[in-house]
């Protein structure tokens, strides 16, 4: 599993594409922050809190993170299924292994992402906020689980590309319009969105944790079950 | 012991029954060769029993454990029919991963090792994004056994390699055998197969319609020893009495002047009629005897090529 892990974590940072959103991120943490200690100095400190140093990377990760999440790893499963690297992996791992691996990879890389942004917003908040940066590694770790779910889901990576951006843009757009509206037939989507739960705070905050071992458990039922 | 086992195994891509109701036994020390044309199931049967692909009917056991465990992965290599490697990591790097996988720490002296086995340690540190299609066949080998397993599956393990390095693959094969390793391979090169395999299946069309050693096998195949002599020159009643003398053993006589040739069911009967010849005065300067080869089984020829039906005056 841990093998599996490193091998993903360290596959990452082969694609320009990794590079590119670990710069759109950085940059962006940096310059929100910087833009958000300035606006807060003239309004008066102490009004918004700490944590409003984070929310340009908060809104970053709530908007765009499951584009991100979807444009590096949509297709680290069917990819390998396609390519059958995967047939070297289930003779000497178990598929269980190998989805958690996978999805503890991803998770690394972008836990070490998220921590090195929000260690440069606390340059600005003199403090690390540690609530945000929870928040936003839930949300990450549940797209994760879902992506990884389509990549199993879907045999081609070039679907799987093309679907990602896909609920990337409509799944946030979909969610915030269920939590808006009070239309009972749209409405009850958001109890399957992360968003819902980050919006009502608190100990919901959990909700999005225990969607994800579902996903992930969907992910392993689904890939036991088919030939490589 | 058993290593493999599978009972009534089959599998349907769709409507089609790919492996269709195979029971088979492999036995530790073994080199199984499984034979069969291109589209019998040999592939899908070994794919089932690495875990490649699930099986629609029947079971399998590997070391008698029906699931594949974390401890049967690590007895167990697969050089798969197809499959492809990681083109950015070096050959090295491949079997250090893939061991790692199976929760063996392969140290660099190993791993070149194992690589200098299948004639690949010039590539050790070449990215296996240049290899041509002969070296990544000697990696899959070289993977395949780089964890030391007790049982290795062997999926054409000599097709597309240079007549050098399949000798020197075969070589290994059988050095690895005489470690105690259990072999399972198939291929279409027949004279490989008979060589170094110690038990032979023959698959057609999802069963298997042979099984046994080449011995069971020749037996099976209703199959006769064509023996040549070659002899002082025969002259008339010493034709005839000859002719008399191997019609006892066999049908298929064919006497020439100074060479004949006789049909015969065992090799039990090679003493008796050189016997038999000599008593009659006939001196006997060579005998030979053809046994039909795999490929005259595996093709279903009947009977040796040479025989005729009739006596040459
Ligand atoms: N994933 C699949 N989906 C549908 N049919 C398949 C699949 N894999 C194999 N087949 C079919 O199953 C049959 C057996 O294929 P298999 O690869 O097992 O043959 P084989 O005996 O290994 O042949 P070869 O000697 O060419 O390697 C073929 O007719 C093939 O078309
Ligand atoms: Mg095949």
């Amino acid at each position: 599993m841990n093998t599996i892990c490193f091998h993903e974590f360290k596959s990452l940072f082969k694609s320009f594409k990794t590079l590119a959103i670990i710069g759109i991120i950085f940059g962006s943490s940096y310059l929100l922050a910087d833009v958000m200690g300035q606006f807060m100095q003239e309004l008066g400190t102490g009004e918004l809190g700490k944590n409003a140093y984070a929310a340009g990377l908060m809104i970053l990760i709530v908007f765009f993170g499951l584009f991100f999440v979807s444009g590096l790893s949509h297709d680290t499963i069917n990819r390998e299924v396609s390519s059958r690297t995967m047939r070297f992996l289930v003779t000497k791992t178990s598929r269980t292994k190998i989805i958690i691996g996978k999805f503890m990879g991803i998770s690394l890389f972008w836990t070490l992402c998220l921590f090195i942004s929000f260690l440069l917003i606390s340059s600005f908040s003199k403090e690390f906020l540690w609530l945000s940066f929870a928040e936003s590694i839930i949300f990450i770790t549940y797209s994760i689980s879902l992506i990884l779910l389509i990549s199993v889901a879907f045999p081609r990576p070039a679907v799987t590309m093309f679907s990602g951006i896909i609920l990337a843009l409509l799944f946030p757009a979909v969610s915030f319009w269920a939590i808006a509206t009070s239309n009972p037939l749209v409405s009850w989507v958001k109890f399957l969105s992360p968003y819902y739960y980050i919006y009502l705070g608190g100990s919901y905050i959990l909700m999005p944790i225990a969607m994800t071992v579902l996903l992930l458990a969907l992910s392993i039922f689904l890939f036991k079950r088919s030939d490589l | 012991m058993d290593v493999i086992k599978t009972t009534s195994l089959r599998k349907e891509f769709g409507k089609q029954a790919v492996v269709n109701g195979i029971d088979l036994t492999v036995k530790q020390g073994e080199i199984y060769g499984f034979l069969g044309r291109n589209g019998a199931g040999k592939s899908t049967f070994i794919n089932m029993l690495t875990g490649i692909i699930l099986p629609s009917g029947g079971e399998f056991s590997l070391f008698s454990e029906k699931a594949l465990t974390p401890e049967i992965r690590r007895k167990v290599g697969v050089l798969p029919d197809y499959s492809t490697f990681y083109d950015h990591l070096t050959a090295i790097q491949h079997l250090r991963f893939f061991s790692s996988l199976c929760g063996v720490k392969a140290g660099k002296k190993h791993c070149l090792e194992t690589l200098d086995k299948v004639g690949m340690k010039e590539q050790a540190n070449k990215k296996v994004g240049k290899f041509s299609f002969g070296m990544k066949k000697k990696l899959g080998i070289a993977q395949s056994v780089v964890h030391n397993p007790e049982l290795i599956f062997l999926d054409e393990p000599t097709s597309g390699v240079d007549a050098e390095s399949a000798i020197q693959i075969q070589e290994l094969i059988r050095e690895l055998n005489r470690g105690g390793m259990t072999i399972f391979m198939t291929s279409h090169n027949l004279h490989e197969v008979e060589k170094i395999c110690t038990r032979i299946a023959i698959m057609k069309k999802g069963r298997i319609t042979h099984e046994g050693t080449m011995d069971e096998l020749r037996k099976m195949h209703n199959s006769t020893m064509n023996i040549k002599l070659v002899h002082s020159p025969l002259a008339s009643p010493k034709k005839e009495k000859s002719y008399a003398f191997l019609s006892k053993f066999s049908h298929n006589i064919l006497i020439g002047p100074t060479e004949t040739s006789v049909e015969v069911g065992t090799e039990d009967s090679i003493p008796i009629i050189i016997r038999g010849l000599s008593e009659l005065g006939i001196d006997l300067f060579r005998v030979t005897a053809d046994q039909p080869s795999l490929e005259e089984i595996f093709l279903e020829k009947k009977g040796s090529p040479q025989t005729a039906d009739k006596m040459h005056a």
